[in-house]
C-alpha cells in the first residue's frame, strides 16, 4: 500500500522533470551555439573521467548544480573553462541540464580501506579538535551523501576535483559557499588532511574496477 | 579522611559562562585559580558533533545534556503552607551540568535590561507615586544601575560575538533596531539575522499596529567572527538543533566557542572536572571561607580544596543552595521576613498565542535557530504608560522559529482527540503550517516565593535538596492577560485561518517548559539585611566569597537573562581585581 503511493506520488511529478531532463539531454550531448557539450567533458551519464580535473555530476543535487551554474556565470565562483559555458546557456537551459544530471544514477563502489583513508573517515566524521575543524558530515551528510537541496554529495568524488576545490576554497577564488562555511574550514586542513579527505570520499566506478589504485603525487 | 589539596587563590564552584569569565579576567593577576566542575569535561569537536547531537530524543526528550534529577534536583511547591516534593523529571527548567554549564544548550536569545530595571521600585514611585507598586510585591532596586553596567555589558556583547541590530547608540535613535533600548556604547559586534518567513509576517502586521519591529539579538553568529579573546567562531547552518543541542558549528556562543580555548592555555588556570562541591568551609565565626570541600567524582573521596577566594558560579537556586548548606548569610523565613539568603526567587511569566494557518502558507519552520525571531519591545518592563494599569511590568512579544523539530512539534488545534488516525491526519496537516507567538514576560518578587533547603529530601551525596516555592504573584498574572491580548491583537493581522490565546494561568506547575530564567535568593542590593550579596555580587556576610549569575537578580525583566549575568560577571571580575585584591576586604561597608 505504501509502495502503491509513494510510487503513484512519482508518476504524477515525472513528467514535469523528464520535460526538462529531455531538453537537458540534448545540450549535454550537442551543447548549443554558446556552449561546447558538456559529455565531452563530465560524460552523458555525468560520471566523468578520474583521470581529469573533471567533477562527477551523476544524480548529483539538482539545486546544487542549477546553483553552481548560475554562480559561475556571476562570477562568484569564476573558472575559465565553465564560467563562459555557463554565461553561454539561458537560465532555462541551465535548469534543463542540471535536472538531467540530477537524473542520472549515482553509483560508487566500495569504501577504500587503507590508513590514509581510515584518517579521512575519522576526520568526515570527527572533525579534528585542535584546529577548530568541525565534522564535515555535520554538513555533507552520512556517508557523504549531501543534504539536499544544496549541501553537495561529495562522497564518490573524484579526487584531483576535490582536492582543487579545497585549496579554492582555501586562497578565496572559490567564494560561492554561503555564510563562508568552506572558507572558514578549507584553510584548516593540512595537505595530508586534504589527501586523506579525499582519498576516503573518491569510490571506483562499478564499471571501473581494472583501474587499479589510483596513483598518489 | 577527607584528603586536602596544595591551597589555590581563588576557586570557582561549577564552570559555565561565569566562571568562565571571571577567570579569564583574572589571566594577568598573580592568583592561581581552580575551577571546579561537578561534571564531565566537553567540546564542540567531538562531543557535539552530528549526526549524534542531532538526536532529538536523546537530547531534546530525554535531556541529555542536562542536570540528572536521580543524583540532584530540586523540590517544588507553590506556598509555603504546601509539602514540596521533588522535581523528578526535568520539566519547567533544563538546568546545565558539565564543562560549560547551560551556555551549550542555551538558545542564544541575547539582552540587556532595561534602565529602568535596575531601580525598579524607585523608578516606579517616581513615574506613578509612592502607593501605585502592588502591596503584594516586594521588588528593589539593584544597587547597580544600567550606566555602571554598560562597559561591562558591552564587554560580552563582543564576546560572544552578539548580532543585533542597535536601535540607540549613545542616545542616536537607529530605526531597524530596538528604539526602546537604554544606550549602547556602540553598535552590536555582528550584523543581525534575517527574518524567518513567520517573523516577516509578524513584523509585518506589528508595523501595522504601531510597533517598531526588529530582530532578535542572536548569539547564533550571522557570520564568521573572531572575538577579543582570538577565539573564532563560524556562521550558523540554521539547522533547527540548537536550544537543548550543543552546536557543531562553532556558531553558538558558548564557554567552548569563546574563552575555553585561551583558558587552557592560561598559565595559572587549572580546570578539574567530576569534582562535586559540597560546602564551602567557613571559620569558626563564619566570617571568612577557608576553601569548598568537593567529592571527587571518580573515586567518590571527599576532598579539601583551601583556597583565599571561593566564586559560587554554579547557576542561580544551586548558589543559593550552597551558601546555606555552608551556613554564609542567615536563611529567608517568609513567615517573619528576615533573613537575606534565599529571598526574592523569580522566574519569567512566559504566555504565548498559537496561530493555525491554512495548509497552503508554508512556515518552513525546521530551518530555524535558537534565537531566530522577530520581536517588539512597545509592551516590555516600564515601555508604556501603565497609569490607569492594575499592575507594573510588561513582556516582549515575539515569532521565533527554533526548529520545529519532529518528535516535540506537533502542533494541533483544540478539540482534536489526542491520538489514532484522526490525531495523525491533523499533525499531517498542522506541521508546516503553524506558528506562535511568544510573551516573555517579566517576574515580579513576592514574599512567600523563595528558595531555602528542603527539610525531607537529599541529593546523592546526603545533602538537603534546594526547596523553591513559587507562584506567579497576581500582579504578574494581570500583565501577562494584558500583553497576550496585544500579542493576540497583532495575530489577528497575521492572516491565520485560526489563532488561539495561552495566557499565563496560576498555579505555577513544572511539567511545561517554560524558561530556564531562575533568578533570585542570592539578590545583590544595598541593605545587608535584606540583600544576600552587596552591589559587586560579594557576601555581606563572608566578605571572601562572591556570588555570580542570576541569582543576583533582585527580581526578573521582561528579557532573558543571560546577557545581563554575563555584564554581571565581567562587573565582578573588575571589582575582585582591581578593588578586592588591592584591599581583601568588604568592599562596601555594613
Ligand atoms: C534550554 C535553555 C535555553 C536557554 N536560552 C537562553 C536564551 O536564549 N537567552 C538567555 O539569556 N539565557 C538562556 N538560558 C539561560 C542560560 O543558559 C543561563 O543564564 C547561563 O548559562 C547561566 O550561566 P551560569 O554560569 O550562571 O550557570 P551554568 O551555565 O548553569 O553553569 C553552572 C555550572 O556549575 C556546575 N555546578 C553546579 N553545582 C555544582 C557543584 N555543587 N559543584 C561543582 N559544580 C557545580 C554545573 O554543572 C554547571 O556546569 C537558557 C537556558 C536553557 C537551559
Ligand atoms: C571543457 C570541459 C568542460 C565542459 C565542456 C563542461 N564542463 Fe563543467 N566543469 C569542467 C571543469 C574543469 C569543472 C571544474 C571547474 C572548477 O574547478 O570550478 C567543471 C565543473 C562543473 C560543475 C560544478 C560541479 C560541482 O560539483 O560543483 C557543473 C555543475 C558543471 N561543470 C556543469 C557543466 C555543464 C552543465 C556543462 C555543459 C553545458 C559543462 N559543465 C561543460 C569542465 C567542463
Ligand atoms: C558548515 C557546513 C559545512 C561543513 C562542516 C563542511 N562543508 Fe563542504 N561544503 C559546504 C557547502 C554549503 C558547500 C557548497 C557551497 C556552494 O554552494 O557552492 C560545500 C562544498 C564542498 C566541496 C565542493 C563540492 C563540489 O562538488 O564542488 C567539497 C569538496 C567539500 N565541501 C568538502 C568538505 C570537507 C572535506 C569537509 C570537512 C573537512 C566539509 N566540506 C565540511 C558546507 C560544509
Amino acid at each position: 500500500m505504501r509502495a502503491a503511493l509513494l510510487l503513484a506520488g512519482l508518476l504524477l511529478t515525472w513528467p514535469a522533470l523528464a520535460q526538462d531532463a529531455a531538453r537537458g539531454r540534448a545540450i549535454v550531448e550537442n551543447g548549443t551555439e554558446n556552449a561546447a557539450p558538456c559529455a565531452s567533458c563530465h560524460g552523458m551519464d555525468g560520471r566523468a573521467n578520474r583521470s581529469e580535473q573533471f567533477p562527477r555530476l551523476d544524480g548529483q543535487s539538482a539545486h546544487y548544480l542549477l546553483k553552481q551554474l548560475e554562480d559561475y556565470a556571476s562570477g562568484s565562483r569564476p573558472n575559465e573553462v565553465m564560467t563562459p559555458i555557463a554565461q553561454g546557456l539561458t537560465a532555462r537551459q541551465r535548469q534543463d541540464v542540471a535536472a538531467w544530471f540530477a537524473a542520472q544514477d549515482f553509483a560508487a563502489g566500495p569504501e577504500p580501506t587503507g590508513e590514509e583513508a581510515r584518517r579521512g573517515r575519522a576526520i568526515y566524521e570527527l572533525g579534528i579538535a585542535e584546529r577548530g575543524v568541525q565534522a564535515c558530515i555535520n554538513c555533507h551528510g552520512p556517508g557523504g551523501l549531501g543534504l539536499g537541496p544544496l549541501i553537495p554529495r561529495i562522497v564518490g568524488q573524484w579526487s584531483d576535483y576535490a582536492e582543487a576545490q579545497l585549496h579554492a576554497f582555501r586562497e578565496g577564488t572559490r567564494r560561492n559557499d554561503a555564510g563562508g562555511a568552506m572558507r572558514a574550514i578549507a584553510p584548516r586542513l593540512t595537505e595530508a588532511d586534504v589527501d586523506a579527505l579525499t582519498a576516503w570520499l573518491e569510490r571506483d566506478l562499478p564499471s571501473e574496477r581494472q583501474h587499479g589504485p589510483r596513483q598518489r603525487r | 579522611m577527607a584528603r586536602t589539596m596544595p591551597a589555590v587563590d581563588i576557586v570557582f564552584v561549577g564552570f559555565g559562562f561565569t566562571g568562565a569569565i571571571i577567570a579569564r579576567e583574572l589571566k594577568d593577576s598573580p592568583l592561581r585559580i581552580l575551577g571546579l566542575e561537578r561534571g564531565q569535561p566537553r567540546d564542540t569537536v567531538p562531543d557535539f558533533q552530528g549526526p549524534a547531537m542531532h538526536d532529538e530524543l536523546a537530547m531534546a526528550v530525554r535531556h541529555g545534556l542536562m542536570q540528572d534529577t536521580a543524583r540532584e534536583t530540586v523540590t517544588v511547591r507553590n506556598r509555603p503552607d504546601q509539602t514540596a516534593l521533588p522535581m523528578r523529571q526535568l520539566g519547567s527548567f533544563l538546568p546545565g551540568t558539565d564543562l560549560g554549564g547551560a551556555g551549550v544548550h542555551w538558545n542564544g536569545q541575547t539582552f540587556r535590561f532595561q534602565a529602568s530595571d535596575f531601580r525598579l521600585r524607585s523608578h516606579h514611585e517616581e513615574r506613578y507615586g509612592r502607593g501605585f507598586v502592588p502591596e503584594e510585591l516586594s521588588i528593589r532596586d539593584w544597587g547597580v544601575t544600567y550606566d555602571e553596567l554598560e562597559p561591562s555589558y558591552t564587554r560580552f556583547d563582543r564576546l560572544i560575538g552578539t548580532c543585533g541590530h542597535a536601535g540607540n547608540v549613545r542616545g542616536e535613535i537607529r530605526p531597524g533596531g530596538n528604539i526602546h533600548e537604554a544606550p549602547r556604547s556602540e553598535d552590536y559586534p555582528n550584523p543581525a539575522t534575517e527574518p524567518s518567513y513567520l517573523g516577516a509576517i509578524f513584523a509585518k502586521a506589528a508595523m501595522e499596529l504601531g510597533c517598531q519591529p526588529f530582530q532578535v539579538p542572536s548569539a547564533n553568529l550571522t557570520r564568521a567572527y573572531t572575538n577579543p579573546e582570538g577565539v573564532e567562531m563560524k556562521p550558523c547552518m540554521v539547522c533547527g538543533y540548537c536550544e537543548r543541542f550543543g552546536c557543531e558549528h562553532f556558531a553558538k556562543s558558548s564557554p567552548q566557542t569563546t574563552l575555553l580555548p585561551r583558558l587552557r592555555e592560561q598559565r595559572n588556570f587549572e580546570l578539574r572536572t567530576g569534582a562535586h562541591v559540597t560546602r564551602v568551609d567557613l571559620t569558626p565565626d563564619r566570617r571568612r571561607a577557608r576553601g569548598v570541600t568537593y567529592i571527587d567524582a571518580a573515586t567518590g573521596e571527599e576532598v579539601t580544596q583551601p583556597a583565599e577566594i571561593v566564586v559560587l558560579s554554579s547557576f542561580a537556586y544551586n548558589n543559593v543552595r550552597l551558601m546555606l548548606l555552608s551556613g554564609i548569610g542567615t536563611a529567608y523565613d517568609p513567615a517573619t521576613r528576615q533573613g537575606n539568603v534565599g529571598r526574592n526567587y523569580c522566574y519569567q511569566t512566559m504566555s504565548s498565542v498559537t496561530l493555525f494557518y491554512d495548509d497552503d502558507v508554508h512556515l518552513n519552520q525546521f530551518m530555524g535557530a535558537g534565537a531566530l525571531g522577530t520581536m517588539v519591545d512597545e509592551y516590555a518592563g516600564d515601555n508604556f504608560d501603565h497609569a490607569g494599569l492594575d499592575f507594573i511590568g510588561g513582556a516582549y512579544i515575539g515569532a521565533f522559529t527554533t526548529g520545529a523539530r519532529p518528535i516535540e512539534f506537533h502542533p494541533v488545534p483544540p478539540g482534536t482527540p489526542r491520538w489514532g488516525a484522526a490525531w495523525k491526519a491533523a499533525t499531517a496537516r498542522h506541521y508546516n503550517h503553524t506558528g506562535a507567538i511568544t510573551c516573555h514576560g517579566m517576574s515580579n518578587a513576592r514574599a512567600s516565593n523563595h528558595v531555602d533547603l528542603d527539610p525531607t529530601y537529599r541529593d546523592a551525596y546526603g545533602q538537603p535538596l534546594a526547596r523553591i516555592t513559587f507562584d506567579f504573584p497576581e500582579n504578574d498574572l494581570r500583565m501577562s492577560a494584558y500583553v497576550t491580548e496585544r500579542a493576540t491583537e497583532i495575530a489577528r493581522r497575521m492572516g491565520a485561518r485560526r489563532i488561539l490565546a495561552n495566557p499565563r494561568t496560576a498555579p505555577w506547575s513544572v511539567v511545561p517548559y517554560q524558561t530556564t530564567h531562575n533568578t533570585g535568593g542570592a539578590i545583590m542590593g544595598a541593605d545587608p539585611r535584606e540583600t544576600a550579596v552587596n552591589r559587586y555580587g560579594q557576601s555581606w556576610d563572608v566578605p571572601n566569597v562572591f556570588v555570580t549569575g542570576s541569582a543576583l537578580f533582585p527580581q526578573n525583566a521582561s528579557y532573558n537573562p543571560t546577557g545581563t549575568v554575563g555584564a554581571l560577571a565581567y562587573w565582578t571580575a573588575d571589582a575582585i581585581r582591581d578593588r578586592y585584591l588591592r584591599a581583601p576586604g568588604a568592599m562596601v561597608q555594613r
